[in-house]
């Protein structure tokens, strides 16, 4: 109950009892909209809630599509947030039952069918099923955010911009931008993608409904663009900001461990590290963390680092099949980790007949610059230059100015000069 | 070979691709704040004087997330009430709220006549009354105030809507659904198979609910009111309406999401339904309803326009009690809390309520089938006393 003053005298519709403040509305308003939306905060208990909470609906209504559905989003968002295996197979099956029960309306369905398949590393199946609905859907906007983004990361550059000019509606929200600056910062235009991300930022920002954990997304994706540019200080700040934001973002944690890596900062790394490890173990930041310890002499932990990125990659079977399916203890990531196993045992020397055949099969499932990258790398580490280079005109084929690629560029660039 | 270092040797710089990344943008909610889900008109259960209106947005809050969630402070929300039978607005009810989170406060102001009327509108100046969200607030003459958090009170089964008609469940960023009233089941789930999609697990909306005397709205007329609400985004000084509702299951089931018709209603105001929503009705009516002319003149007279009215002087509130003479429950009208209004509406669309009144012969043309989804409201906690609407779960 507020105690404010009765302003009687408007016109016949005021009446007595109706109190008031004797000021004008518009000023008021006026005033008070410019004050920082304060969005929901992290829960931690949430997703593990929000699952709990759509399973017992589609266990009391199994026919329901949306219940499927909205259960699909609860795991797909559980997955994400600790990089889950199982969550996102379960995503995917209850989006198939909702499909099931129900095509005909059913964007929601669709949509997190597609984000599931993505979040297993099925690029070729995201895409396939996305550009099987895009017959029904037609234009609608996050289906072709979708497909933009799916091509983009195989490899289809063009067709990726094709999506982009002829369905340019689609592109318009903080989604849509976020997929614009991803394909501009490949071009080689990471200011431009910068720009896009910091807008976006800003209208989420506004949004009431968005959550800090939404934000957190985009600062994320801000602080990885500004690092890429080589501004480590406002990278600092902006996946300091994340995790402010979002304290489970491993994704942060993992950037400030690679931050602290570039300052030579090796107990920063391991802090990070093992934070960022500990919700969702990533096979580079676990390679980072050993490396860490290696430069500080501590021999036996980076080994046992090692050791957990073979692990969690799944332990190869012999390099003349290349083949190496899952039998890790972390869920079950199998090949979808050859990139990073690739990477892994480049940079470290080892298993490098292995790293080829992982790094060969990365690019059956997407060709994209930094699959051609990986390839390059291990082909340099191998010696065999010829291959490294082809892979690396490739890799660079964009103009991306990923410091990544223009770093192992510069060496093997280099070293056939100096042959 | 090469003569590179091959231990512990990698370089370490943050790309922008990187390997475990892909399309994982979140979900964010385009405007559930602007959202209408339902609207309620009935008297006091504790003073006779008064009248009850509730709006409710922001549909899907789930379970212990209600007092989580706040009302959008962009948007402007509005009773609007025509007390003369024009389907304009004499006198409005403004909610805008400010700042965020659970210490959001409210400004309601009203009932006051508009400065400006239709789809573009403004903060009306004067006194309001303000507090923090999800607090009762209690002026004299029984006023009341409460905006937040409520349980949803609406009670449907929703799959099965959207299963027999999947173009209203289609989102209108998409491609049109082919015949969109063309039926893809026959029937509703029987009892015991047929679950409220509201009640299960429990979700919440954010409501705004007003307690008012009946004299504040009655204005010059004979006490017959039509109330409707508005939700509109600010754009320079001015509200842009955005959402419209005011009876339940009208524009949700007669308009069609393909061709714009459901948005196009949401845009319009009361004045243009006569020729918009009434060649929904008119459509609908004939396919998939199949009912005679006769019948279809009796929907489209009751529903057009799209107002909640009620007889400030009649006793018992009753969805379309006033249209009706009392028949279905009490001549005051308006909506109360429990009552079946889908039952209702689809009695009327497919079942023979119309030619039971008199008002129409029957066509012999009734649909038994759909004429109940078979969902009550016992999965609901409606309150006593004010704000009437349960708890949030």
């Amino acid at each position: 109950m507020k105690s404010i003053a009765a302003i009687p005298l408007f016109g016949t519709f005021v009446v007595l009892g109706w109190l008031g403040v004797a000021s004008q509305m518009s000023a008021a308003a006026d005033k008070t909209t410019r004050t920082p939306i304060q969005h929901p905060a992290f829960d931690p208990t949430r997703k593990d809630a929000d699952v709990l909470f759509h399973e017992g609906r589609v266990q009391r209504d199994p026919g329901g599509a949306i219940g499927w559905s909205m259960l699909s989003g609860a795991y797909l968002a559980r997955s994400r947030e600790s990089d889950s295996y199982p969550d996102a197979v379960k995503a995917e099956q209850a989006a198939r039952k909702s499909l099931a029960l129900r095509t005909m309306g059913n964007l929601g369905g669709q949509t997190r069918l597609i984000n599931a398949l993505l979040q297993q590393h099925r690029f070729a199946d995201a895409l396939a099923t996305d550009e099987k609905a895009l017959k029904i859907w037609g234009e609608e906007p996050q289906l072709n955010q979708l497909h933009a983004d799916i091509l983009i990361e195989v490899g289809r550059y063009e067709d990726a911009r094709e999506v982009l000019a002829t369905v340019p509606q689609a592109f318009r929200d903080p989604t849509g931008q976020s997929v614009l600056a991803r394909l501009s910062a490949i071009e080689g235009r990471p200011g431009e993608a910068l720009c896009m991300l910091k807008g976006a930022y800003a209208v989420v920002d506004a949004n009431a409904n968005a959550t800090d954990e939404n934000l957190a997304w985009f600062q994320q994706k801000i602080g990885e663009a500004l690092a890429s540019m080589g501004r480590t200080q406002e990278a600092q700040k902006a996946f300091e900001k994340t995790l402010a934001l979002y304290p489970r973002s491993y994704k942060a944690y993992a950037n400030l461990a690679k931050l602290a890596a570039t300052r030579k900062d090796w107990p920063a790394v391991v802090a990070n590290g093992e934070k960022s490890n500990a919700i969702a173990p990533m096979a580079d930041i676990l390679a980072l963390v050993g490396d860490a310890y290696a430069h500080q002499g501590k021999t036996q932990m980076a080994e046992a680092m090692y050791n957990k990125v073979v692990a969690l990659a799944g332990k190869p079977a012999t390099a003349a099949n290349g083949l190496h399916e899952f039998t890790g203890t972390s869920g079950g990531h199998g090949h979808t980790l050859d990139r990073q196993y690739a990477i892994f045992c480049a940079d470290h020397g080892r298993d490098l007949d292995t790293a080829y055949a992982c790094a060969i099969r990365d690019l059956q499932a997407r060709r994209d610059v930094y699959a051609f990258d990986a390839l390059a790398w291990v082909c340099f580490r191998k010696g065999d230059l010829g291959e490294a280079r082809k892979a690396m005109d490739k890799a660079l084929s964009q103009g991306t100015k990923d410091p990544l690629l223009q770093a192992h560029a510069d060496m093997i660039y280099g070293a056939k000069m100096a042959r | 070979m090469l003569g590179l270092a091959a231990v512990a040797a990698p370089i370490i710089l943050i790309g922008v691709g990187k390997a475990s990344d892909h399309a994982d943008t979140p979900e964010i909610a385009a405007s559930p704040g602007t959202d209408i889900t339902d609207v309620y008109m009935f008297p006091s259960e504790t003073n006779r004087n008064n009248i009850v209106l509730a709006m409710n947005v922001h549909p899907l809050i789930g379970p212990g997330q209600g007092k989580k969630v706040s009302f959008d402070p962009n948007v402007l929300y509005q009773f609007k009430i025509d007390n003369n039978g024009d389907g304009v607005e004499d006198l409005v009810i403004q909610a805008s709220f400010f700042g965020s989170g659970p210490n959001q406060r409210f400004h309601v102001t009203g009932p006051v006549r508009p400065h400006t009327i239709g789809g573009s509108n403004v903060l009306e100046g004067g006194p309001y009354a303000t507090d923090r969200i999800n607090t009762i607030w209690t002026g004299g003459e029984g006023t009341k105030i409460f905006t937040g958090a409520r349980e949803d009170p609406f009670f449907f089964d929703l799959e099965q809507f959207f299963n027999i008609l999947p173009d209203r469940a289609t989102p209108l960023t998409g491609q049109a659904v082919a015949n969109p009233n063309e039926p893809q089941q026959t029937s509703w789930r029987p009892q015991g198979q047929a679950v409220d999609f509201l009640s299960n697990g429990g979700f919440n909306v954010l409501s705004i609910v007003v307690e008012v005397p009946k004299k504040w709205l009655r204005g010059s007329g004979n006490g017959v009111i039509g109330m409707w609400t508005t939700t509109a985004v600010k754009s320079g000084r001015f509200y842009q309406q955005m959402d419209r509702l005011a009876r339940p299951v009208v524009n949700e089931v007669f308009a069609t999401v393909a061709n714009n018709r459901h948005k196009i209603n949401d845009l319009a105001q009361p004045s243009q339904d006569s020729s918009n929503l009434a060649n929904d009705i008119q459509s609908f009516m004939t396919f998939p309803a199949g009912r005679s002319q006769a019948i279809t003149n009796v929907v489209k007279a009751v529903l057009v326009p799209d107002v909640m009215k009620v007889n400030l002087n009649g006793g018992g509130a009753a969805y379309l009690g006033y249209e009706t003479g009392g028949a279905t429950g009490g001549t005051f009208g308006g909506r109360a809390l429990d009552d079946d209004v889908v039952d209702i509406s689809l009695g009327v669309v497919f079942g023979n309520t119309v030619p039971a009144l008199g008002l129409a012969a029957d066509d012999g043309n009734e649909i038994p089938t759909l004429t109940s989804d078979h969902v009550g409201p016992g999965g609901k906690h409606f309150l006593p006393r004010f704000p009437y609407l349960g708890n949030p779960r």
